[in-house]
C-alpha cells in the first residue's frame, strides 16, 4: 500500500517541480539572452583576418585567375609590393597559409605572407624582389601539404 | 495499454500528425534555402544545411515544449499532444544532422578527433563573448539523444513512470543549453535582428505559457474542501460536472477525478497509469474513462482497464444529498469495484430532490 500510495503522490510534486524550474527559467533565459547582447562584438568583422586598414594599391601588375581565387601582384609602379588574393569561395582546408618561397618549397625557411580562409579580398605586403620572381605556395600546415602554387 | 510492444502503434492519427510533421518540416527547409539563395546566393551548401536545420530544429523546440502548457490552459491543443514524441524523435533527428554536419564542417579536417577538437578548438571559458558555444549545442544534443531512445512506451514502462518523466525533465535543462548556444554563438555575429527577435517571440511566449498554466495548477491543488461530514469532503454541485467528463479535487496529496456518467458519479484517481496524463481532463467513450494524453481507458465503477489491459488506478467513495456532491478521499486499492453514486431525477422544476447515497 505505502508503495501504491508513493505512486499515487507522484504527479503532484511533478507539477510543482515544473513551475519550479519555469520560474527559475523565467529569470535564467532572459539575463542569459541580455547578457549574451551585452558583450556582442560592436563592430562585426566581415573578414577576421584580413588587415582592416589593406587598401589596393593601384596598379595590377600581374595576374593568375583559378577555379577557386584570384591572385594578383599589385604595387604603386611597375615593382610588386602588395599581393592580393580574392577567394570565390570557402576553402575547403582547416588551415592555408601563404608562403613566398623559391623554386625549392621549405615552409621552415621560406616567407610566410598570411594567412587566408573565408571567402573575400587579402592583401598582403610584399618585399620587392630585385630578380622579379615571384612564387608563392598555397599551405595546409595541419596536414603538411602543399595545396597549390601560383607562379608569375 | 498494449498487453505487448511494438515499434510505432500505428493508427490513422498518428499517420496524419506524422505526415504533417514530415510535410512541415520540407515545407521550412525548403523556404528557408529558398529565401536565402536570394537574399544570400554566395551561401555554400553546407551552411544552408546547418542554418536551415538549426533553425528549424529550434522552432520545434519551441512548439514541443508550448504543447503540454497550451493543453493545461484549453483543451483544444490535447491533439497536439497525442502525439508529441514523434515531434520530439522528429526535432532530435533534425538537431542531430545540424550537430553532424556542424562538426563535419568545423572539425573534420584537423589533425585531432571531431570530438577532441570540438572541446579543444576553443577553451575560453572565462569569456561569455568568446564561449565555446558549440560544446552547449553537443550536451543538448546529448539530452535529446537520451530522450529520443528511451521515447518508447517499452522504456516508459521499464523505467517507471516516475523515472522516465524524471529523466525527460532534463529537456528544460536542454532548452537553456539551446538557447545558450543559439546567444553566445551565433547571435554574437549576426548583424540582422530578425533571428533575435525571433528568439526573443519564442523565449518569451515559452516561458509566459509554462509559468500561466503552471500557477493555475497549483491554484488548483490549493482549493480548499474542509466542510466534512463522515469522512466526505463537500466537492461541488451536481450539475456542475457534464455528461461524461469530470472536476477534479485536490484533496490530499493528489487528485482525485469524479465523472458523470449512465446517471451516477463515479470517482478514481486522477493519475493515468501510462505517462501519468490526468484522468479528469479526459471523457467517457464506449463507456470507459479515456486518458486524454494517449487515450488509456479505465472502467468508471472499478478503475480497471477493460480486458485484456491491466492498468488499475484506485477508486474512490462519492455520495450526493441534494444536488451536492461529498467525495471520501481514502483510497480504495486500485481496481475495487464502487457502485457510484446515483443522480436522481430531476422534478418538473428541475432540481434534484432526493438524496441517494450508493456507495456502500
Amino acid at each position: 500500500m505505502d508503495k501504491r500510495k508513493k505512486k499515487q503522490q507522484m504527479i503532484r510534486p511533478l507539477r510543482k517541480r515544473h513551475l519550479q524550474i519555469w520560474s527559475a527559467l523565467a529569470i535564467l533565459i532572459p539575463v542569459s539572452i541580455v547578457s549574451a547582447l551585452l558583450v556582442r562584438p560592436k563592430d562585426i568583422p566581415g573578414n577576421l583576418l584580413q588587415p582592416a586598414s589593406t587598401e589596393a594599391l593601384p596598379v595590377i601588375i600581374k595576374t593568375v585567375e583559378k577555379k577557386h581565387y584570384v591572385v594578383s601582384l599589385r604595387g604603386n609602379n611597375q615593382v610588386a609590393t602588395q599581393l592580393e588574393w580574392i577567394n570565390k569561395n570557402v576553402l575547403t582546408f582547416p588551415t592555408a597559409v601563404i608562403y613566398k618561397t623559391p623554386r625549392t618549397f621549405s615552409p621552415t625557411h621560406d616567407d610566410l605572407i598570411g594567412r587566408i580562409e573565408a571567402r573575400g579580398t587579402y592583401r598582403f605586403g610584399l618585399k620587392p624582389d630585385a630578380r622579379n620572381e615571384y612564387h608563392f605556395i598555397l599551405y595546409d600546415f595541419i596536414h603538411q601539404q602543399k595545396i597549390d602554387s601560383i607562379n608569375f | 495499454m498494449s498487453t505487448s510492444y511494438q515499434a510505432v502503434g500505428w493508427n490513422r492519427q498518428k499517420k496524419i500528425y506524422d505526415w504533417i510533421i514530415f510535410g512541415f518540416c520540407v515545407a521550412y527547409l525548403a523556404i528557408f534555402i529558398f529565401l536565402n539563395l536570394i537574399f544570400n546566393p554566395q551561401v555554400t551548401f553546407e551552411t544552408l544545411l546547418i542554418r536551415s536545420t538549426s533553425t528549424l530544429a529550434v522552432l520545434l523546440l519551441h512548439v514541443i515544449l508550448s504543447i503540454g502548457p497550451l493543453t493545461r490552459i484549453n483543451k483544444k491543443f490535447l491533439p497536439l499532444l497525442y502525439n508529441r514524441r514523434h515531434l520530439g524523435v522528429t526535432m532530435f533527428s533534425i538537431a542531430a544532422i545540424h550537430g553532424v554536419f556542424g562538426i563535419i564542417q568545423f572539425h573534420t579536417l584537423g589533425n585531432v578527433s571531431p570530438i577532441v577538437s570540438l572541446f579543444t578548438s576553443n577553451t575560453r571559458f572565462d569569456s561569455l563573448a568568446g564561449f565555446p558555444f558549440q560544446a552547449l549545442g553537443f550536451f543538448a544534443l546529448v539530452i535529446f539523444f537520451l530522450m529520443a531512445i528511451t521515447s518508447h512506451d517499452f522504456w516508459l514502462h521499464n523505467l517507471s513512470p516516475k523515472v522516465w518523466k524524471t529523466l525527460h525533465m532534463f529537456v528544460y535543462a536542454a532548452y537553456f543549453l539551446v538557447i545558450l548556444h543559439v546567444m553566445l554563438g551565433v547571435i554574437q555575429f549576426e548583424t540582422n535582428p530578425t533571428f533575435i527577435v525571433i528568439l526573443l517571440i519564442g523565449t518569451t511566449t515559452l516561458i509566459s505559457l509554462h509559468v500561466i498554466a503552471g500557477t493555475r495548477e497549483v491554484q488548483i491543488d490549493n482549493i480548499k474542501y474542509d466542510l466534512e461530514k463522515d469522512g466526505f469532503r463537500k466537492v461541488c454541485d451536481v450539475n456542475d460536472i457534464e455528461e461524461d467528463r469530470a472536476k477534479m479535487f485536490c484533496i490530499g496529496k493528489e487528485r482525485i477525478a469524479v465523472y458523470k456518467t449512465q446517471g451516477k458519479l463515479f470517482a478514481v484517481n486522477n493519475v493515468c497509469k501510462h505517462q501519468n496524463g490526468p484522468l479528469g481532463e479526459g471523457k467517457v467513450l464506449d463507456g470507459c474513462i479515456t486518458c486524454p494524453w494517449h487515450g488509456y481507458q479505465y472502467l468508471p465503477h472499478n478503475g480497471q482497464s477493460p480486458p485484456p489491459f491491466k492498468e488499475k488506478v484506485s477508486t474512490y467513495d462519492v455520495k450526493i444529498e441534494g444536488t451536492t456532491v461529498w467525495l471520501n478521499p481514502k483510497p480504495y486499492p486500485e481496481g475495487t469495484e464502487r457502485p457510484g453514486a446515483v443522480i436522481a431525477l430531476p422534478n418538473s422544476k428541475g432540481k434534484i430532490i432526493e438524496t441517494l447515497i450508493s456507495n456502500n
